[in-house]
């Protein structure tokens, strides 16, 4: 898949992650490639992104035998960008398959 | 390539690059190094799973210099005299709702009357009491219709509120280099539940109304045997 297209579906991926819960870095980085075949070191630079365009925040936190990790939380416009990307995007996949699937029966 | 060959490389990009803070990014990679050296795979495999370290430092984008926090004092002074107008305009907005919400009551009031056949202060004139009860009815039925404008108004009210507060907080964002906020849309935000409830609500309203206000004013003409009945029953002279 197109590298570009697929960074965009990723970053709604985390940010869907982190609206359930704050994870740090590995944690994201497990999740994701558990269920998309990517790279593990991908989503580092988008988590670095949407941080900085304001979406994300990060706090450290102490660990039981171990350095502090950093977590990342979504914030207020995070969160109501992701719901409107969300929506975009569910609308503009479920157009998609609509048209792949007619393009299937004929 | 094991861990330092990783590292090294993706550090020597990122500092060809001038990426601010490349020491925090370098912190997530040793992390994640750590994370599956406990996990019990090798150096070489964890590298070859993040991926081309070259690529992955790419993937930074150089983050722009961070604007300058300004004060945004002019943009703050421009907002002052929208706020009078939009206040005022929203006042204004807010009496007409106030209008209407006692329209409502009003109407509601008179139809529980007429049904019941009582007349608090002698208010209602004399009419028999079925011609009565039917135009209460229409007049209950026309409370029921403004409440339900009434509902629909004030959600309108404080959508455009909520979408005038939102420019406002996006404004001073954009002044101050912050974060803006997705617009709101200035029309009414109802759940579709709420707004098929609201529909169904007014549409009955109105043609209870219609219909109960032909009945009585009909029955009134015919019990009076006049189609001006109120002159036979004496309303409007004191």
């Amino acid at each position: 898949m197109n590298a570009q297209y697929k960074k965009g579906v990723l970053e709604l991926c985390v940010l869907s992650l982190l609206k359930k819960k704050d994870c740090y870095g590995y944690e994201i980085s497990e999740y994701l490639s558990r269920h998309i075949d990517i790279a593990d070191g991908t989503v580092y630079p988008i988590l670095r992104k949407l941080k900085s365009d304001g979406l994300l925040t990060t706090y450290l936190q102490e660990e039981s035998g171990g350095p502090p990790r950093k977590y990342y939380s979504l914030t207020l416009p995070g969160r109501e960008i992701y719901e409107q990307d969300r929506a975009d995007y569910l609308k503009f996949a479920h157009a998609i398959e609509k048209l792949l699937e007619d393009d299937d029966h004929e | 390539m094991n861990k330092n060959e990783f590292l090294s490389i993706l550090t020597s990009v990122l500092e060809k690059n001038q990426i601010s803070d490349a020491a925090e990014i370098i912190e997530e990679y040793e992390q994640h190094f750590a994370f599956k050296l406990a996990d019990g795979y090798s150096e070489e495999e964890i590298a070859a799973r993040l991926g081309d370290p070259e690529k992955l430092a790419l993937q930074y984008e150089k983050e722009l210099l961070s604007v300058p926090k300004q004060s945004g004092i002019l943009t703050k002074i421009g907002l002052g005299f929208a706020d009078i107008f939009a206040g005022l305009f929203f006042l204004l907005l807010a009496a007409c709702g106030v209008v209407i919400a006692a329209a409502a009551i009003a109407f509601a009031a008179v139809g529980v009357c007429m049904i019941l056949g009582v007349s608090p202060y002698a208010l209602i004139p004399s009419i028999p009491y079925w011609c009565g009860a039917m135009i209460g009815v229409a007049s209950a039925a026309l409370g029921v219709l403004a409440a339900a404008g009434c509902i629909y108004y004030w959600a309108l009210i404080r959508q455009l509120i909520k979408s005038f507060g939102r420019f406002r907080h996006n404004t001073i964002a954009v002044a101050e280099g912050k974060p803006v906020l997705p617009s709101l849309p200035a029309h009414v935000q109802l759940a579709p539940r709420t707004n098929r409830r609201l529909r169904s609500m007014a549409l009955i309203a109105l043609i209870l109304f219609a219909v109960f206000f032909i009945l009585g004013f009909a029955a009134s003409m015919l019990s009076a045997g006049s189609v001006g009945f109120w002159h036979v029953w004496g309303w409007f002279v004191n």
